[in-house]
């Protein structure tokens, strides 16, 4: 599988809220780092699930992918070419599309379905494919009823403005829909028609998607792969099922503990992972994750961990990953987190 | 456009005030356009045989120290009201709507400088700034207007900009950029039609504010020369022949008292009807 | 078993409209007992909301009771009036709702407002009451009390935000607590913590817990019973093993299918109750979910089910209930 969208070693500052004086000292206003050395990438057809908390830099990368905000360092590569100016992002934006994560939100207030769905061609002069009825068509793509184009914003639901997204996302029949939380706040049976929907049209049209979600049952259903972030660096990736099956970070591993279980039978004693993930302006040194981990050391304070390559598909970024493997190979599932 | 324009006509008939001010206002606004028509007398003949006349079948609402028919002043008058505050805040209005764009929209340093301006330009007192300005054009209609204009331009432009700068970082702004939408379109039919409807609440809740700002300067002799019927000036006069006919005061502060309940009521309800989720609210 | 403390019976509410009443809760009943957690499950538009706020009296105004009532304490709360609704609310009924920030007035510290929230309690003093305010404060995990108390709402995390939440509502020992969707802001972490300290506190208190959610890992978790709603009825109640272990009515066996939580395998396509909501203001005249139900015959569209007892308290309005076999 040849990468569409590659994201490599970038990592974006942002000017933190100075307090007083502080301001009026160039260089010396505090930055915080919202993204630090970030490597990724987006297969040809490829679904890729990207999860963390929230404060994780999860939104803040989908931005950065479609030029909404700038990085400061690293690289970003489309369809094999560099981008880096204005212009090439104007070409990603053609050929990548982008869904927010309150969908009634990114809809402009005062103007109708119709109109915004067609946006996209307009904006970058593409002839209407189907004429008039371009818009109607659009929406009976995602199975919305063409009625529901004379409709504003406010008047749809939840699931109808995510479908109007996704309509709209697939207007340029781009290559890459980047999708962030494209379940929240969704009625479950909802929730699974969407990611149906978004299933779909990979089959049909071989988009890829990079899905962002905090929701690993999400995740686990419709991913190939999936990458977990924590506090703007990536903790561990590679293929879905040996992730969930075998999580070597124990973060990944906490999240999974996390996940609630629809079933009464299954009730966990106790739930992993404690306290909250750390401001991006109190980083921690060494590894970010040593004030929550249950297996942290004094070593992981003062040492960055070095990204580890356990398979050629599979990286994690953890001092123990050795030794976890080693359990994992020895046949005894890493039971640590549960005591 | 036309369920809404149709649900923003409904939100606002479902108010009674919002109905009333919209009655006094459009009696003023034909008042103003026929006044050549309705105006039983001419407004500026002299009758000094007949000044200080109380009310009459003749003249309903009397007559002035020049035995001028009142209701024809009054009449003409509300021309000269509604035009010169219909004008003044419609540029105001426009003016407003383009630099809080540019400051809201453009880049930083813009910004600032405008805020630069607005600031010095409000931290003159008005009636200084008024007056320096007339004493340098001399009183006139015209002069009004500008002075008028010049000096609600910051506080629209400032509304505008706090639309401008909310809505900048909203979710349907960046999804625009993220579909490549040029700056023009972002401006034009994103955050245009989503700051016009409010500034149209304020603008016409100013209008009454104005036609008391053209009644005072007039009144002060620095607005509507006399002889032209402005409702400041019948006041003026009213005041000064306060003795003869104590009416006069009475008859020509009705219009104003009128016209201000009129616009405030009808800008009240408008900002209700134009609210989409409000009116959503109202329904379910 | 325990004592009944919050019994909603037979209770009707309507929406005024302009389509007309839109009957958004018919004929629920449920039983909230001492010591005992129930969940409320259910859908967009099921009436779990309406429920909710007629459990604590904050109906909207355009609401009307047509039928049954909340008994609380021998009496129909949602007859009292004024002072009276106040006293109950917050004193023996209380509320925690899915955004916290409501919860609390952004310009008054939370110390203040756990003081003011006090003020039913006599014979404290202002610096018992603060006592009072950081040590419930500890008990729902926050890890400087004192800190806290000094702090806006604004200034706390989420998952603060919603313990702080849980501490004003715990703070006057309600018998009774009801939450409406109290982990859905929340992430997996948040979520799963919140769930750890409801489950606790479920431990030591010996009032009973109330959670309304369209999220059936949180009833999982920590819920005794649970009553699914579908179109402004209960359409199955039971113990929440019963009830997610051998469901009966298609809604909700429809319903744990589709929840991602639910499977543990990739599936590439997932599960969807296809079919939409019956309209609320002319309600079917048989079942209401026939309309999307695979089962559904002429029986089915023309006579509304009784609520069948499948096994000792197991309910389910399904004219097959009988017969709709366990399927995990």
């Amino acid at each position: 599988m040849s990468a569409l969208y590659e994201v490599d070693n970038v990592s974006l500052d942002l000017a933190a809220p100075a307090a007083g004086l502080q301001r009026l000292l160039p260089g010396v206003a505090p930055r915080m780092t919202i993204l630090s050395n970030l490597s990724l990438s987006v297969g040809q057809g490829e679904m890729l699930g990207l999860v963390g908390e929230s404060g994780s830099g999860k939104s803040t990368l989908a931005r950065a992918m479609m030029g909404l905000v700038d990085i400061t360092s690293g690289s970003l590569r489309f369809e094999g070419q560099p981008v880096k100016t204005r212009s090439d992002f104007v070409k990603v934006r053609q050929g990548a599309a982008l869904m927010f994560q309150d969908a009634v939100a990114s809809l402009s207030p005062r103007r109708k379905v119709a109109a915004q769905v067609v946006e996209p061609f307009q904006i970058n002069g593409v002839p209407l494919p189907e004429g008039p009825s371009t818009a109607t068509a659009m929406l009976e793509r995602v199975g919305l009823s063409p009625a529901l184009a004379q409709r504003y914003p406010h008047e749809l639901s939840g699931g109808q403005a995510r479908r109007v997204s996704v309509a709209r996302a697939l207007a340029l029949n781009p290559k890459l829909v980047i999708a962030d939380e494209p379940t929240a706040g969704l009625d479950v049976s909802v929730q699974a028609e969407i990611l149906n929907l978004m299933t779909g049209l990979r089959r049909d049209l071989g988009l890829s998607f990079l899905i962002i979600t905090h929701n690993l049952a999400v995740v686990r259903h419709v991913t190939d792969r999936v990458a977990v972030l924590y506090l703007g660096r990536m903790a561990e990736w590679g293929p879905t099922r040996a992730v969930f099956s075998h999580p070597y970070h124990p973060y990944t591993k906490s999240l999974i503990a996390a996940e609630p279980q629809a079933d009464p039978r299954k009730r966990r004693a106790n739930l992993a992972l404690k306290g909250e993930i750390p401001s991006v302006l109190a980083r921690p040194p060494g590894c970010e994750f040593h004030t929550r981990c249950p297996i942290a050391r004094p070593c992981c304070a003062a040492e960055e961990p070095a990204p580890r390559m356990i398979t050629p598909d599979r990286m994690v970024r953890c001092h123990f990953a050795a030794e976890t493997e080693q359990r994992i190979s020895g046949g005894r599932h890493g039971t640590e987190l549960e005591h | 456009m036309a369920s809404r324009s149709r649900n923003v006509w409904r939100a606002l008939m479902a108010e009674p005030l919002g109905v009333m001010g919209g009655v006094i206002v459009l009696s003023f606004v034909v008042m103003a356009l026929f006044a050549p028509w309705i105006a039983p007398y001419d407004p500026l003949k002299i009758d000094v045989m007949h000044k200080f006349s109380g009310p009459s079948l003749a003249h309903w609402a009397g007559t002035d120290q020049l035995g001028r028919d009142l209701l024809s002043r009054i009449i003409y008058g509300a021309r000269t009201a509604l035009g010169v505050a219909m004008t003044a805040t419609g540029v105001a209005g426009l003016a407003g709507i383009l630099l809080g764009l540019i400051a809201g929209y453009g880049p930083r340093w813009l910004d600032s400088l405008l805020i630069l301006c607005f600031d010095s330009m409000t931290s003159l007192p008005m009636i200084m700034f008024a007056l320096a300005v007339i004493t340098v054009l001399g009183p006139s209609t015209g002069t009004l207007i500008l002075v008028i204009i010049l000096v609600s331009i910051p506080g629209y432009a400032r509304f505008i900009r706090a639309q401008t700068l909310s809505l900048v970082r909203s979710d349907f702004i960046l999804a625009e950029k993220a579909m490549n939408a040029s700056h023009w379109r972002v401006i034009l039919l994103h955050l245009l039609p989503n700051v016009v409807g409010q500034l149209l609440v304020v603008l016409s809740m100013d209008i009454p504010v104005v036609i008391m700002l053209e009644a005072g300067l007039s009144y002060l002799s620095l607005g509507v020369k006399p002889p032209t019927p402005s409702w400041g000036n019948i006041l003026y006069d009213g005041y000064v022949s306060l003795r003869q006919s104590p009416g006069m005061v009475i008859v020509a502060g009705i219009p104003l008292i009128l016209a201000t309940l009129g616009f405030t009521f009808l800008g009240e309800a408008l900002r209700d009807a134009l609210d989409p989720r409000l009116q959503l609210r109202t329904l379910t | 078993m325990s004592e009944t403390l919050l019994k909603v019976d037979d209770l009707s509410i309507a929406y005024a409209s302009e389509q007309g009443a839109l009957q958004a809760l018919r004929h629920a009943s449920l039983e909230a007992r001492a010591g005992e957690a129930i969940g409320i499950v259910g859908e967009s538009g099921c009436g779990k909301s309406t429920l909710a706020s007629a459990m604590i009296n904050l109906l909207a105004s355009n609401a009307r009771v047509t039928s049954g009532g909340v008994i609380f304490g021998g009496r129909d709360i949602l007859s009292v009036s004024g002072e009276e609704k106040r006293r109950l609310r917050g004193r023996h009924i209380a509320m925690i709702f899915q955004d916290p920030m409501t919860s609390f007035n952004p310009v008054l510290t939370i110390g203040e407002q756990l003081v003011d929230f006090q003020d039913q309690r006599e014979g404290l003093s202002k610096g018992e009451k603060r006592a009072e305010a950081a040590a419930m404060l500890k008990r729902v995990g926050i890890p400087d009390p004192e800190r806290c108390l000094s702090r806006f709402v604004h200034e706390l995390s989420g998952g603060m935000r919603q313990r702080a939440a849980i501490a004003a509502a715990l703070l006057m020992t309600p018998e009774v607590l009801v939450a409406d969707e109290p982990t859905t802001a929340l992430d997996v972490t948040m979520e799963a913590q919140i769930i750890h300290l409801l489950r606790e506190l479920r431990r030591d208190y010996n009032g009973a817990i109330v959670i309304v959610t369209h999220h059936l890992g949180l009833v999982g978790e920590l819920c005794d019973r649970v009553y699914v709603m579908y179109a402004g009825e209960v359409v199955e109640e039971g113990s929440t093993e019963e009830v997610y272990h051998n469901p009966r009515h298609p809604y909700t066996q429809a319903l744990i299918a589709c929840d991602p939580a639910h499977l543990h395998d990739h599936a590439p396509v997932l599960p969807t109750i296809p079919g939409r909501l019956p309209d609320l203001v002319t309600p079917p005249m048989g079942c209401s979910f026939a309309g999307r139900c695979a089962r559904a015959t002429g029986h089915c569209r023309s006579v509304a089910p009784a609520h069948v007892e499948v096994s000792p308290r197991h309910f389910a309005r399904c004219h097959f209930a009988q017969r709709n076999e366990a399927r995990s």
